[in-house]
């Protein structure tokens, strides 16, 4: 018993050490590449930059020492890799689209905010466990606000945003819908009779009770695919929920099938939706139509290849031939301008970020706890899958943004609010150890 | 300890279980073998493909430019040509290769606006033009602007106070800015030696590029410009689904509208590579080369449509400089006489030889960019200078339209053509609900019976009745008389005959807009105005009056009915179509080229290529009456008609030649038409209104005449109309006469001098009702 102790003392010390030095690399990278930025776009480093730096020092060192302070069992990893992540966001959206750069900034502040918050406030979720089905209906009915009164703030496209009166602010709800979604299923799944419910077939209705939930979730996806053309979104929906079953009742069925009919949606989409089937014709072959519906694929492989493997560095490159580039084509402009170096040092992130996700779920000691660290996981790794496989065209592509770097509040603030919670999270089931120790 | 808490109790030993440990470790390999896959593709595409994309990418990118294809060349029967292209040149902004920075970019536009003259903002100019605009009315339109809530700037704008300017360099590039790497026209039309200048500075010029585009010349200008049109910018966006670009111009009137997807050929494509200015490094794949449009071979004479031109103009310049005197008041009044039409067929294949319209327009002028001034003054005439009125006005035909009431009188057997009627100056129909009424009873009258002529034509045949153009004759063929024991012919079948002849509906010359004209039937009549047809109704149709209505196309196909002796072709102004090699298409009616083999068109050894009449109706009208009709047309220009003019008045006309063309052994046909008119224009100008026909007053008429020689192999036929001229006799008879001696080559025509001392007024050649 000593030696567990001794042990957390140590894991505790050496943690601690590792996430100071962590952010110190972090911070030391904003900074180089804030500076890179300034020299390059205006030849001396400009009041701006330094200010944006300092806005984004401030509310990393203050966030961090809250979280020290009030989380001191938190995964050491998590939130350095968020103020990595959404600071080089910052420069990026910065360098691809100046307009955006002061929202962005302060849009980073806020997610802050909300990080911080979301890993201090939850007090075992009761709250969010005890009414799923209020909090979805919820977010299904802004969902449903977008149809009548969604606007795209960019003009023309998908109409996935509401305007937030009195300000100059816009709202995807499909965004908030991506973790109150996680919260209904995980808040469905702990309960263990919907459990029961899900791994035997009844007497009564056979195997429909067993399909309905999985029948019913493609439905809700296939609803966001036809009335919202939301094409990243349905699949990750669908792709989470999927994980989930797997792992509430291993049943590899369940997958199965789900994949089946995910296909089956892809493929009446491909011939029903001219958006699309212009992804999946892109995809396959995109160089006859190199100019026209390909442009934006095309001209990210240019990027992504014109970038090499040392890259040409911040604002020496052309990325801004892709259209969009600032929001889903983020990972591309990296591929540009920080070569492949920086395209596996993202990818690495984000695979470390994913992995440490799923460790906490395995750590927690409450279903609830898993299937949301779980859930959240597999949320960031399906967004990110899909935009960095769709921007390399390994995947189709699929509109959705990569988390923390891409510039747009809605992602910005849920992926901190998700993240926030695997903070909290890691802290609670690492703390409940120590309970353990003096029980 | 609550229920919750209980639960959760529970549901912690549901955790420990190992299941959810193997699953998630499952689920861990599937995220790093898909992400080793991702790892994989990135540094494939940028280690191992990247240097080949590197290569296709180096200072970017590819563009697919769409190669125009020559635009057909359009000449007329001899080889003239009527629409060629000329270089030019344009200068482009692509706003995507301008420098993304606002003040690099306003200096790009300040150096391109010294070089082209094209201002980088209309602010200043606006804020000039607003300023000198008038200030009273510009309160006022200020002061409704904010009392409505509306913004003064945009009213100010649409209100044409202020006069619109043509769009600066700013303007242009916030239109275009959302199509980023379309080039979008700043100036277009320049020199090559401002080209050239343009091109030096490129170096501090990113984004501007100059492109050739070859820009359409008419070298025929206004004397074709109804026939061949002119071409300007994609009218709506409905056109880019048509393979056009953004810059491209297009056919908007005339054969250039009707025949542009002939005219304008396939594009060419080209793949290119071209450096981050958008200049061109070089080309990736084949080029597929353009598909040259058609050129077009037309059946016009330009010979003689300059002369018809000059003889329109002149005869109208003539008719402006004429007082009319008033035979009761002796005031003299000159009428106001803008428009009129020739048109010139050949009635053995209906090919269009001559189709003049005045007023006309230099389509050259929007061979860049519509000029607003002109286009605007042109658009407010009244007289449509825009207009073909050959093919698109409609007028009443007037006693040109006799022709069909005989033919038609005789092939059914309401009298024969030699049988005499009573003609008096005057007839009197009784009202059908109110027959023993005399207070109600309608009288119809003659022309001659009219002022300056008080007179009447005694008895008359078909012949003469044709010959001096006699109504009350008409009258009673047509809607019957009862004391005659005449069985009228009716509107319906009357309607069936004209429409043989090709009144009433449209005759399918390859020209935009054409109109059917009106031929009346009961049905109609009760559909439009409520009413039932009446005697009186016929009686008006008989003379070509009343509802029927007519282009002086129409009325040309009439008499080359006559002339071929019944067969109504399709009018034809495109000969055949040839391609870039030389091949010989022809044109069907829906506009296809068709080989000229499979098309039957026969083709000479000296190249010439033939002619394929299209036969839209034969008529039903026995030779014998075809002949008679024929006959009476013959008599028009004989002394015994009207043709020769002033036939009231013989004395002042003693050198005339009753039929003008005979000394050269060229007999004619013909008939005159002075229509009366009260369309909406006459309204306006108060020619003709309510009291003017309620008094039974002189209402304004149209000149008409149309007629066709040799008599006895007719070669040509020709319609003259001018509108407001008067008699026909007098003004379009001369100007047909003129057209027909430019065609044989005979007479020197000369230009028609005024009458210096015209002793009467003309007279009517319709009805006026006396109640």
């Amino acid at each position: 018993m000593g030696k567990k102790i001794v042990m957390n003392w140590i894991r505790q010390h050496y943690f601690d050490r590792l996430q100071l030095l962590l952010l110190g690399l972090a911070i030391a990278f904003v900074l180089n590449t804030g500076i890179t930025w300034s020299l390059v776009s205006t030849g001396e480093i400009s009041w701006q930059v330094i200010g944006i730096f300092t806005l984004w020092l401030g509310g990393i060192l203050g966030a961090f020492f809250y979280l020290r302070w009030t989380r001191p069992y938190q995964d050491p990893l998590l939130f350095p890799l968020a103020a990595l992540l959404m600071g080089w966001g910052m420069w990026l959206v910065a360098r691809l689209a100046p307009n955006f750069m002061w929202r962005q900034v302060i849009w980073v502040i806020l997610a802050l905010a909300v990080l911080v918050v979301a890993a201090v406030v939850p007090a075992r979720f009761r709250p969010l466990r005890k009414y799923p089905y209020t909090w979805m209906f919820g977010g299904l009915l802004l969902l449903a606000a977008t149809l009548v009164f969604g606007v795209n703030p960019s003009g023309g496209g998908a109409r996935l945003w509401l305007k937030i009166p009195f300000l100059p602010v816009f709202f995807q709800p499909s965004e908030l819908l991506k973790i109150l979604f996680i919260i209904f299923l995980a808040s469905y799944f702990s309960q263990q009779e919907s459990l029961k419910r899900l791994q035997r077939p009844g007497r009564r209705f056979g195997r429909l009770p067993y399909l309905a939930p999985l029948f019913l979730v493609w439905g809700f996806c296939v609803t966001i695919l036809v009335w919202q053309r939301d094409l990243g979104a349905a699949t990750i929906f669908f792709l989470v929920f999927l994980t989930l079953v797997y792992l509430a009742t291993g049943d590899l069925q369940y997958v199965g099938g789900g994949i089946l009919l995910l296909l089956a949606a892809g493929i009446l989409a491909y011939f029903l939706f001219d958006l699309v089937a212009l992804r999946i014709d892109t995809w396959i072959n995109p160089w006859p139509e190199a100019d026209n519906r390909a442009f934006q694929i095309v001209q990210s492989l240019y990027a992504l290849g014109a970038g090499g493997v040392f890259g040409k560095g911040i604002g020496l490159g052309f990325p801004q031939y892709i259209p969009v580039v600032h929001s889903d084509f983020a990972f591309a402009a990296i591929g540009e301008e920080w070569g492949l170096i920086g395209t596996i040092f993202v990818i690495s992130c984000f695979m470390v970020l994913i992995l440490r996700g799923f460790r906490i779920a395995f750590q927690t000691k409450w279903p609830f706890d898993f299937y949301l660290a779980a859930g959240i996981s597999v949320m960031f790794f399906a967004q990110t899958l899909l935009i960095m496989g769709g921007v390399s065209r390994l995947l189709p592509l699929t509109g959705v943004t990569l988390p923390f770097v891409s510039y747009g509040g809605s992602s910005l603030l849920i992926s901190s609010l998700m993240l926030g919670l695997l903070i909290y999270l890691s802290d609670r089931s690492r703390r409940e150890d120590q309970f353990d120790l003096h029980d | 300890m609550g229920f919750w808490d209980r639960q959760e109790r529970e549901d912690r030993r549901q955790a420990a279980d190992t299941a959810f440990q193997g699953r998630l470790y499952f689920f861990r390999i599937i995220i790093v073998v898909s992400i080793s896959l991702l790892l994989y593709r990135v540094f494939w595409l940028q280690q191992i493909q990247g240097n080949q994309f590197v290569e296709q990418a180096r200072e970017n990118r590819t563009a697919r430019l769409l190669l125009d294809a020559p635009r057909g060349v359009i000449f007329d029967r001899n080889g003239e040509p009527l629409a060629v292209n000329e270089p030019s040149f344009n200068v482009t902004i692509t706003p995507a290769f301008l420098p993304s920075d606002e003040g690099e970019r306003l200096a790009v536009f300040e150096r391109l606006s010294l070089l082209t003259g094209v201002p980088v903002t209309n602010t200043l100019a606006q804020e000039q033009l607003i300023d000198a605009a008038d200030p009273v009315l510009r309160q006022q339109y200020a002061d409704l602007a904010e009392l409505y809530g509306a913004p003064v700037d945009e009213t100010l704008d649409n209100s044409g106070l202020i006069p619109q300017l043509p769009s600066s360099i700013q303007d242009v590039y916030e239109t275009f800015s959302f199509a980023q790497y379309l080039p979008a026209t700043i100036k277009s039309g320049i020199t090559i030696t401002e080209a050239y200048l343009i091109e030096q500075e490129s170096v501090y010029l990113p984004g501007v590029r100059i492109i050739p585009e070859p820009i359409r010349r008419y070298p025929t200008g206004e004397l074709t410009s109804h026939l061949i049109g002119f071409m300007g910018p994609l009218p709506s966006e409905a056109w880019l689904a048509l393979g056009y670009q953004r810059d491209d111009r297009v056919g908007l009137a005339g054969l250039e509208v009707s025949l542009e997807p002939l005219l304008a050929g396939n594009k060419g494509e080209r793949q290119i590579v071209t450096d981050w200015t958008g200049r061109e490094i070089r080309q990736l794949g084949t080029t597929i080369t353009p598909q040259p449009g058609y050129n077009v071979h037309l059946t016009l004479d330009m010979e003689l449509q300059a002369q018809a031109t000059e003889i329109l103009s002149q005869t109208l310049q003539a008719r402006r400089e004429f007082a009319d005197v008033d035979f009761f008041t002796g005031l003299r009044e000159f009428r106001e006489v803008e428009l009129g039409v020739i048109v010139a067929l050949d009635p053995r294949s209906g090919e269009v030889l001559a189709m003049v319209n005045l007023p006309a327009y230099d389509n050259n002028r929007f061979a860049t960019e519509i000029p607003v001034d002109y286009y605007l003054g042109l658009v407010r005439n009244e007289y449509e200078p825009f207009l073909n009125h050959a093919i698109a006005g409609q007028y009443p035909p007037g006693s040109t339209f006799k022709v069909v009431t005989v033919a038609a009188a005789l092939q059914e057997g309401v009298v024969s053509a030699n049988r005499l009627l009573e003609t008096p100056g005057t007839i009197t129909i009784a009202n059908q609900f109110a027959p023993n009424d005399p207070g109600r009873a309608q009288e119809f009258v003659c022309w001659i019976s009219l002022p300056p002529n008080f007179g009447d034509h005694g008895a008359m045949n078909a012949y003469t009745g044709m010959a001096q153009s006699c109504d009350i004759y008409m009258y009673k063929i047509a809607g019957g008389f009862r004391d005659e024991n005449i069985q009228g012919l009716g509107i319906n079948t009357l309607g069936d005959y004209a429409r043989q002849f090709g009144f009433g509906e449209i005759q399918g010359i390859e020209l935009p807009l054409e109109a059917p004209g009106i031929i009346p039937n009961t049905e109609w009549k009760q559909i439009n105005y409520g009413e039932p047809w009446s005697t009186g109704d016929d009686y008006n149709a008989a003379i070509g009056q009343g509802y029927v209505l007519s282009t002086p196309l129409q009325v040309a196909q009439m008499a080359a009915v006559v002339a071929n002796g019944g067969f109504l072709y399709r009018p034809r102004l495109v000969h055949h179509l040839t391609d870039d090699l030389g091949n010989v298409y022809a044109l069907d009616e829906d506009f296809n080229p068709i080989p000229a083999e499979d098309a039957g068109v026969p083709i000479d050894e000296n190249g010439e290529v033939g002619f394929v009449p299209q036969v839209l109706d034969v008529l039903d009208v026995d030779q014998e009456f075809v002949d008679v009709v024929a006959e009476g047309m013959r008599l028009v220009n004989t002394m015994e008609g009207t043709g020769t003019s002033y036939i009231y008045d013989f004395d002042e006309d003693q050198e005339r030649i009753p039929d003008w063309l005979l000394n050269f052994g060229i007999e004619t046909a013909g008939k005159t038409g002075t229509s009366e008119f009260c369309d909406n224009l006459s309204q306006r100008k108060g020619w003709c209104t309510e009291e003017k026909i309620l008094n039974g007053e002189v209402l304004p008429t149209h000149a008409w005449y149309v007629g066709y020689a040799p008599f006895d192999d007719p070669e040509i036929v020709v319609v003259a109309f001018m509108y407001n001229g008067g008699e026909g006799s007098q003004w379009a008879a001369p100007m047909v006469r003129e057209v027909m001696a430019a065609y044989f080559e005979v007479d020197d025509y000369a230009p028609v001098e005024p009458e210096d001392d015209p002793q009467e007024q003309e007279p009517l050649d319709g009805d006026v009702s006396s109640n």
